[in-house]
């Protein structure tokens, strides 16, 4: 396995030559108006289809992983592209890999060669001493003249078949993969950032798949128990009104009762999904669902948003909750009579505040309903901040990436 | 009276079926989702329909937009539109400029047999019926607003009676005062918003479109 693996070295060499060749060609040609900038690009999209091959051979033939590395992200720009490619690390890390395996696999060749022809050639020697007709041979300074001597060169051949070539051959190929691990191998900051991009789309997937979850509760909850709850509700008032006409006032006063505890579970089943992720958020974005909001509050509440293009449903939903928590929290402790949000997309960006002109001295310490929020937005990676002296004012600013 | 229901949930609309028919009101037809209740209005012409604002296939307005689709096509077939919340931006796309034969309120109202056929009718009579609900938030978010933050407690009282479409007398006997005190309140309202007595009738609109911010 080993030594197959070593003499296609030798192909993979070649491949690795024209390939280079090309890119040669590509950057030679780069001053003459750009000509050569399809040749680079296409030469490093074959010199990254020539590594995944090596990795391939690499797994196969020698039981070796080689950790992949990220591919190119080529944009329609042109000159862009290529300088991308040129300036990229792992284009400079393949290209030095295929420039050494030309010596080091003619090595490998010529030595897996020696290393396997050498004791074949030897193990036969005794077979072509008796065809001699002189009776005599030479190695070198060692002189074969009889028949001992040819079967003692014979068997030092097997001896070093059996023993030495492996050793030999095995070495090599262990140079040839740390060859290719050290420039295969994403660098080490390479897999840091890719584990960091790993980690911030699961832990955007998490944030989704809450926010997601929010609203499906909210749609179970409002085709399920609330419909039910509103058929009991009207059942019970036709009962009552029925009853009403035949003249029983001590039952219709029962049911009226029942009703209303109905109408009760109604409204806190109402709040409750509302607090969720209000349906109105998903139809007409942030500034009716907050208006709703603010018209709830028990104190007046200025809102302004300017949030064009819409953000993600997530980032929606977040400072919805945000929001409204924040407002509830001003009408529970602040003391204020007013308070104000602005909302305000710029770029990719959300910036939101939140103010009240009430007593001040919110902190963002631990166990407190801020930090609660602070964390629903650091899910999405956001910052909460909050400025609230003792003696007011508060304002709390939020800043989030829109998508 | 000849009414159309529109409402995904069979348990309801069955329910609002049964119960209009014992109060002796004619359903005509009752669907699920908005293009049927599109087709049920063309067909059957009738004096209202009860849609539900979440339905099939959007579950988000398509109730509403079919009403809107409604209020334009026929003007003349009253919509009362069922919501399992009410927000004043919906009740403001609903109104729009018209607020003739139109209705807005949550869905658990239902459940009050007497006020739910009662407001079908004044919606057949061309009224506005708006659930309280509707009102109050209304009213909360006016208050930094500005004709609106100089009329008195009790104005916003008749105001908001006159958005929930009551007549005169209606609101007398809500706010237990006199019909001559509601007229009288009623004028100081057109005074602040500047309304004036050639507007004719109208002004009681008006005064209800400013009320919604309309």
């Amino acid at each position: 396995m080993a030594s197959a693996h070593l003499a296609a070295d030798g192909i993979s060499a070649l491949a690795g030559f024209a390939v280079l060749m090309l890119l040669v060609t590509g950057i030679c040609l780069l001053p003459v108006a750009l000509i050569g900038a399809p040749l680079v690009i296409a030469a490093a999209w074959l010199l990254h289809r020539l590594a995944g091959a090596e990795r391939d051979r690499y797994a196969t033939l020698c039981g070796r992983e080689i950790p992949a590395q990220p591919a190119l992200e080529l944009s329609k720009n042109l000159p862009r592209s290529t300088l991308t490619v040129l300036t990229s690390r792992s284009t400079r890390r393949q290209v030095c890999y295929f420039v050494l395996l030309i010596p080091v696999s003619a090595l490998n060749v010529v030595a897996v060669a020696l290393a396997w022809a050498g004791p074949t050639m030897l193990a036969l020697l005794p077979f072509y001493y008796a065809e001699l007709p002189l009776g005599r041979a030479a190695i070198g300074p060692l002189n074969i003249d009889n028949t001992g001597t040819a079967l003692a060169v014979a068997a030092v051949g097997v001896l070093a078949g059996l023993t030495v070539s492996p050793v030999v051959v095995r070495t090599l190929r262990a140079l040839d993969i740390s060859l290719a691990r050290t420039l295969f191998a994403p660098s080490r900051d390479t897999r840091l950032t890719q584990q960091v991009a790993y980690l911030t789309a699961s832990r955007a997937r998490v944030v989704d798949a809450a926010e997601a979850e929010r609203r499906r509760i909210e749609r179970d909850l409002h085709d399920g128990a609330q419909q039910r709850l509103v058929a009991m509700a009207m059942t019970l008032g036709r009962a009552s009104s029925r009853l009403r006409d035949a003249g029983h006032p001590e039952t219709v006063e029962l049911i009226e009762s029942a009703r209303s505890e109905a109408r009760q579970a109604i409204n806190e089943l109402r709040d409750l999904t509302r607090g969720l992720h209000p349906p109105v958020l998903t139809d007409r974005g942030l500034d009716a669902a907050l208006s709703a909001v603010a018209a709830r509050s028990p104190i007046p509440v200025t809102i302004d948003v300017d949030a064009v293009p819409r953000p993600s449903t997530t980032v929606e939903g977040i400072t919805y909750f945000v929001v409204s928590e924040a407002l509830t929290n001003v009408a529970k402790h602040a003391a204020a009579s007013t308070a104000w949000v602005t909302i305000r997309r710029v770029d990719d960006r959300l910036a939101v505040t939140i103010g009240d002109n009430g007593i001040g001295g919110a902190t963002l310490g631990r166990g407190s309903g801020l930090s609660g929020l602070a964390d629903r937005v650091s899910g999405v990676d956001g910052r909460l901040r909050v400025t609230s002296p003792v003696g007011g004012p508060t304002v709390i600013e939020v800043d989030m990436k829109c998508v | 009276m000849r009414v159309v229901i529109a409402e995904d949930s069979t348990l309801l609309r069955q329910g609002i079926v049964l119960l209009l028919e014992e109060q002796g009101i004619e359903v005509v037809d009752a669907v699920g989702d908005g293009e049927a209740l599109l087709r049920a209005v063309a067909e059957h012409h009738p004096d209202v329909c009860v849609v539900d604002v979440r339905m099939p296939p959007t579950f988000v307005d398509e109730g509403l937009r079919a009403a809107l689709v409604i209020r334009n096509r026929w003007p003349e077939v009253g919509v009362l539109v069922l919501s399992q919340y009410v927000e004043e931006s919906y009740a403001i796309d609903l109104i729009g400029n018209d607020t003739r034969g139109v209705g807005y309120l949550l869905k658990d109202r239902v459940s009050d047999v007497d006020d739910f056929v009662d407001a079908l009718k004044r919606i057949v009579l061309g009224d506005t019926v708006l659930d309280p609900e509707v009102v109050k938030q209304v009213l909360a978010r006016s208050r930094k607003r500005d004709p609106l933050a100089t009329l008195s407690p009790r104005e916003k009282d008749v105001l908001s009676g006159m958005a929930e479409g009551r007549s005169n007398s209606g609101i007398a006997a809500q706010l237990v005062i006199g019909p001559a005190a509601v007229e009288k309140h009623i004028s100081n309202i057109f005074a602040k918003f500047g309304l004036h007595p050639e507007d004719g009738e109208n002004r009681r609109v008006r005064a209800v479109l400013r009320y919604l911010g309309a």
